[in-house]
């Protein structure tokens, strides 16, 4: 049985199963949802009009038995925050039962009567569409427990809180975790809002008696994910008591804070002297401390089934309770360092207000860091800003100008630092202080992401010999084949973690590209990454061509090549043309 | 800061010496008295090198991985090239046990130093861990 695409309209309620176009066949995840959004979405329409879609896509290997770390789901489509094109994944349930029903994408266009408001079930016999007036108005948590509730089966629930009820710029959707919470968020980019415009408050994802993932090639998969296993359960970074699954992302914390490059205050500096306390280190101390009898707290948590890496964490109370999952580095440093708070405790109750409402926690941070910089708070005020997200969950004239993100918000305070690329604010990197970052921020067709841009091998990236990553010179070529790696990596449904052993370890990279060749029977090789991540960066870069985007829009902020950046006292210097050298080959490659 | 970040005053100055801060993150941190954090404020003999420090606090090199003098990275898993790098007053000091990541990507570009540029040329700069590496002995490292 072929994997085939289920389209939804909501316009006239209907659902109908599609067999795989020839032209999507070698497509997965990200490169199967932005496939679809080059073809099928006019790039000059209005991402809240009704000819914009929403495309949901596992990846390549998600829903494979045993294919290690494999849970991510790609949502894609254009984007309200920067008006381009999107490509967006989370983890948690989703993934993999969309996958064992062997739906290779789910197409949802049209739009329904106005204030209708539905709640899609899918399963292997049927797409129901329900009246969702009953759970419309709730945060994620609540209808995430009624959904269980409602369908015992423990569905993937996808859905929006009250920010994609109001169709807002910072919008995101949510996944359950395993334990039946939102929390895994395909934040960026505002596709909150495009659910949004679509009128549906939820879908119920149901794998019950699915037929499951056909693997082509099952020897072949077979070696590939046991090599892959065994290398991320080798690699220190990855192994069981290794870096992540020990500290989860927020290790990242005092190592960019001692060199530098930690975004402090709105982007003003790049060191933050509360750094200490909000770092993954903390995390860890703080789950043993309140959790030393016992309790729901927890390093190396899994963020989807399958994961081997887990790296994600359970945040508690003083009590050992479930405050929230989970305090990501990008969290920490968004609702920290960049707020001027140092409270762990407060940075977890914003974020479980970002899980609740439905908001990306980068850009929220961000906006609170505008509106402290234009006087709405103080920086540090950390009761103020868990505050703001009452806003906009009270959905007040205020919270709708804060859930529109950073620029809007730093238009109604009239603020001039504003670290925004393509009108998505910046994550927890610093361009001044990390120079190769900056060039990906830039130049990325999703606006300024830090994980459009992850490191590959060289000998495997063909750039080896080719450029010195050691010399500005070469930063256009080496972030362009580190967009396409990451592409490539972002449409197998592994998670983008497994790039740590596959770079160190070669029997690791040889098994996810085996893995993948395994299930999907497609002929790829370590060769192929990157010819097959630039065929991605191609089509998103012509869709924002065609939705008005040009060099222009591929650059850093203004005031960061005027404000050095202390400790180091440098500004951003990297020219122009350089960043123009990243993309010139989409129009001479033919 | 509560116990985690421990912080530690050598309590006898020496005559002629300079002050520094170091700071430990991960298990090493039990070196300085902490459990994943460590802070220490020292005075050492002017003539210092970060390796007379490492030496003295009996921190192990293949148990560090990432190394920083004044926001500059000076080292990186499996390299250990930071013995010759001399202290001046007020320095501070990050040490990272193994097991920290900080992928290529959210470092290219970052301020090195010299000699960890110079194995990066020869080692290749875009590994995370340089453990295993052809060429990669004490011996060698040494000369960077």
């Amino acid at each position: 049985m072929a994997k085939k695409i289920l389209r939804i309209n909501m316009s006239d309620l209907s659902a109908k199963y599609e067999p795989l176009p020839e032209k999507w066949v070698k497509w997965g995840g990200r490169g199967l949802t932005s496939a679809i959004t080059f073809d099928e979405v006019p790039p000059d329409c209005h991402p809240l009009g009704p000819n914009n879609k929403l495309t949901i896509a596992p990846g390549w290997v998600s829903g494979s038995p045993a294919a290690p770390s494999s849970g991510r789901t790609s949502f894609g489509g254009k984007s309200p925050l920067t008006g381009g094109i999107k490509e967006t994944n989370a983890g948690g349930l989703a993934s993999q039962k969309i996958a064992k029903l062997q739906i290779a994408a789910i197409i949802i266009e049209g739009t329904p009567a106005p204030g209708k408001w539905y709640l899609i079930s899918i399963n292997k016999d049927e797409v129901k569409f329900e009246d969702a007036s009953d759970i419309f108005g709730k945060g994620m948590y609540e209808v995430d427990e009624i959904l269980w509730e409602r369908y015992p089966v423990k569905p993937a629930v996808i859905g929006i809180g009250q920010a994609g009820e109001m169709k807002l710029s910072n919008a995101g959707i949510s996944v359950n975790d395993q334990e039946n919470r939102p929390g895994r968020y395909a934040g960026r980019g505002g596709m909150g809002a495009v659910m949004g415009t679509k009128g549906i408050k939820a879908i119920v994802i149901d794998d019950t008696g699915a037929p499951g993932v056909e693997i082509a090639n099952k020897e072949l998969f077979a070696e590939g994910r046991k090599k892959l296993t065994a290398a991320i359960l080798e690699h220190d970074l990855t192994k069981k008591g290794g870096g992540l699954p020990s500290y989860g992302t927020a290790i990242l914390v005092n190592i960019i804070n001692e060199a530098g490059g930690l975004p402090t205050r709105n982007f003003s500096t790049g060191q933050f002297e509360g750094a200490a306390k909000i770092s993954g280190e903390m995390i860890a101390e703080t789950i043993e401390k309140r959790c030393a009898d016992g309790g729901e707290g927890q390093t190396g948590h899994a963020c989807h089934p399958g994961c081997v890496i887990k790296c994600s964490n359970i945040y508690p109370n003083e009590d050992g309770s479930h405050l929230v999952s989970c305090v990501e580095y990008e969290t920490a440093w968004a609702l920290g360092a960049n707020c001027g708070i140092d409270d762990l405790d407060y940075v977890a109750m914003m974020t479980y207000e970002c899980n609740d409402i439905g908001l990306d926690t980068i850009e929220a941070g961000n906006t609170v860091a505008i509106a402290m910089e234009g006087g709405l708070l103080e920086f540090g005020d950390q009761e103020g800003a868990l505050k703001t997200f009452d806003e906009i969950r009270n959905k007040t004239p205020l919270g709708r100008i804060l859930g529109q993100g950073v620029e809007a918000t730093a238009k109604a305070f009239g603020v001039h630092r504003v670290p925004t690329v393509k009108h998505q604010s910046m994550p927890a990197y610093e361009p001044r202080a990390i120079k190769g970052i900056g060039v990906t921020y830039a130049t990325t067709p999703m606006g300024a992401d830090h994980t459009a841009g992850y490191t590959i091998a060289p000998e495997i990236a063909g750039v080896g010999g080719k450029v010195d990553p050691l010399s500005d010179e070469g930063k256009a070529d080496l972030s362009l084949t580190f967009q396409a790696a990451t592409a490539f990596i972002d449409s197998t449904g592994y998670c983008l973690f497994i790039a740590f052993p596959i770079l160190d370890i070669a029997t690791g990279w040889a098994g996810m590209a085996e893995s993948v060749a395994g299930v999907t029977g497609l002929e790829i090789t370590g060769d192929d990454v990157i010819p097959i991540g630039k065929e991605i960066l191609k089509m998103e870069r012509l869709f924002n061509e065609g939705a008005g985007f040009t060099a222009e829009d591929d650059r850093i902020p203004e005031f960061m090549n005027y404000e050095p950046l202390a400790p180091h006292n440098v500004v951003w210097g990297i020219p122009d043309e350089e960043l123009d050298k990243v993309y010139e080959w989409v129009h001479n490659d033919g | 800061m509560n116990s985690t970040l421990l912080e530690h005053h050598n309590p006898i100055p020496k005559m002629q010496s300079i002050k520094v801060n170091i700071t430990i993150y991960g298990k090493l941190a039990e070196i300085g008295g902490g459990k994943h954090i460590a802070i220490l404020d020292l005075e050492i003999p002017p003539s210092s090198t970060l390796g007379d420090l490492l030496e003295d606090l009996k921190i192990p090199m293949d148990e560090t991985s990432f190394i920083f003098l004044n926001a500059v990275l000076c080292d990186v898993p499996g390299l250990s090239v930071v013995h010759d790098e001399s202290l001046k007053e007020g320095a501070h000091i990050g040490i990272f046990s193994t097991g920290y990541m900080w992928p290529y990507q959210y470092r290219d570009g970052m301020p090195m130093s010299d000699p960890l540029v110079k194995a990066m040329k020869r080692y290749g700069a875009m590994h995370h861990s340089y453990k295993g590496l052809e060429d990669n002995s004490d011996e060698t490292k040494k000369s960077f």
